[in-house]
């Protein structure tokens, strides 16, 4: 233990000799004892001390309900959790959107003649029945959960 | 859903092991057991009750977003909430310049008629937090964390995340430049 350490000491923990490193305790309190200008040092530590201990006084309110408000506004300002449809809402848009592509796609890229559709030769219609057939399968193969995505619902 | 009987016997990390998995009730009740030390601390730091309880709402969002890479074998919740809590403050760096200048705080005087003690008391409680707003926000930190707290050298290193001998530096630093301050403001 040097003059310089124990001025680190006071510096650093101020005066109070309880928050002094235990092991450096006794030798700073000793060199204090014979050194003036210490014991100058360890009176002014105290009064910043003093000041600090007044500031440390100054009451915060921490109750249980600034608490609990602390937690909902906090939980609040959480980013929207990521909502997943149930299963059954999932099966029903597919299943709506499946008869939508039966319903809409034989008339896709078709003239718009309702007439012409009754009237239509029986050349065209395996053409589009098997359009739709491919339609319904390329539908159902973008719906159709994966095991991965079903493991989520 | 935590159990109302069982939640107060609850150990912290037990209640983070329920926070991780999107407990609210958990998420409140270690609220309740952080919020008062961390309130006071944020509160003094950043000089501000508002500011601090800013600060501590970032926290408690960082610790429910955060809750399941909570590792117990490196430490309580409590010190962990604690560095969460002190990296939220010196963040906060607008929070951190003085409201008024420190020569304001030495005039001010307080608008009720207190006694003569209790106002030398505030005047003097004033200047300090003006003085305290001037110095760096590691150093006030480490202001609070010992003289608020009553956090060790090697706390207070752990929550600023150094070491305990630049800890000592800091405070030693802080207090110079804290008495200088204060002195120049003194009548």
């Amino acid at each position: 233990m040097d003059r310089t350490r124990a001025q680190e000491i006071i510096a650093a923990y101020g005066a109070d000799v309880t928050r002094w490193p235990a092991a450096e305790r006794e030798a700073v309190q000793a060199l204090v004892a014979r050194d003036a200008s210490l014991r100058a040092e360890l009176a002014a530590a105290a009064a910043l001390d003093c000041d600090l201990a007044l500031w440390a006084m100054v009451p915060v309110r921490a109750d249980d309900l600034a608490a609990t408000a602390a937690a909902d506004a906090a939980l609040a300002r959480l980013p929207a959790p990521r909502r997943w449809l149930p299963a059954a809402a999932i099966g029903g848009s597919i299943a709506a959107s499946l008869v939508a592509a039966v319903l809409i796609l034989p008339s896709a890229g078709s003239d718009p003649a309702p007439v012409q559709v009754a009237e239509a030769t029986p050349v065209v219609a395996p053409v589009q029945t098997a359009q739709v057939a491919q339609d319904v399968q390329l539908w159902g193969t973008v719906f159709t959960l994966t095991p991965e995505e079903e493991s989520l619902i | 859903m935590l159990k109302a009987m069982a939640a107060p016997e609850l150990p912290d990390d037990a209640l983070m092991a329920r926070i991780a998995h999107g407990d609210r009730a958990a998420f409140r009740l270690l609220t309740a057991r952080l919020y008062g030390p961390s309130i006071r601390l944020a509160a003094k730091v950043l000089g501000d009750r508002a500011e601090g309880e800013d600060a501590v709402q970032t926290a408690l969002v960082k610790l429910w977003q955060g809750a399941s890479r909570y590792d117990a074998g490196r430490g309580s919740v409590e010190g962990w909430f604690r560095r969460v809590v002190v990296n939220a403050c010196i963040d906060r760096r607008r929070a951190i310049r003085p409201v008024a200048p420190i020569e304001a705080a030495a005039d001010a005087a307080s608008p009720d008629p207190t006694p003569y003690e209790a106002a030398v008391a505030n005047d003097r409680a004033a200047r300090l937090q003006a003085a305290m707003a001037r110095l760096n926000p590691r150093q006030r930190m480490a202001i609070a964390l010992f003289h608020l707290e009553g956090a060790t050298m090697a706390e207070i290193a752990e929550a600023l995340e150094t070491t305990p001998k630049a800890v000592e530096g800091l405070l030693a630093r802080a207090r110079v430049e804290l008495a200088g301050l204060l002195a120049g403001t003194k009548e």
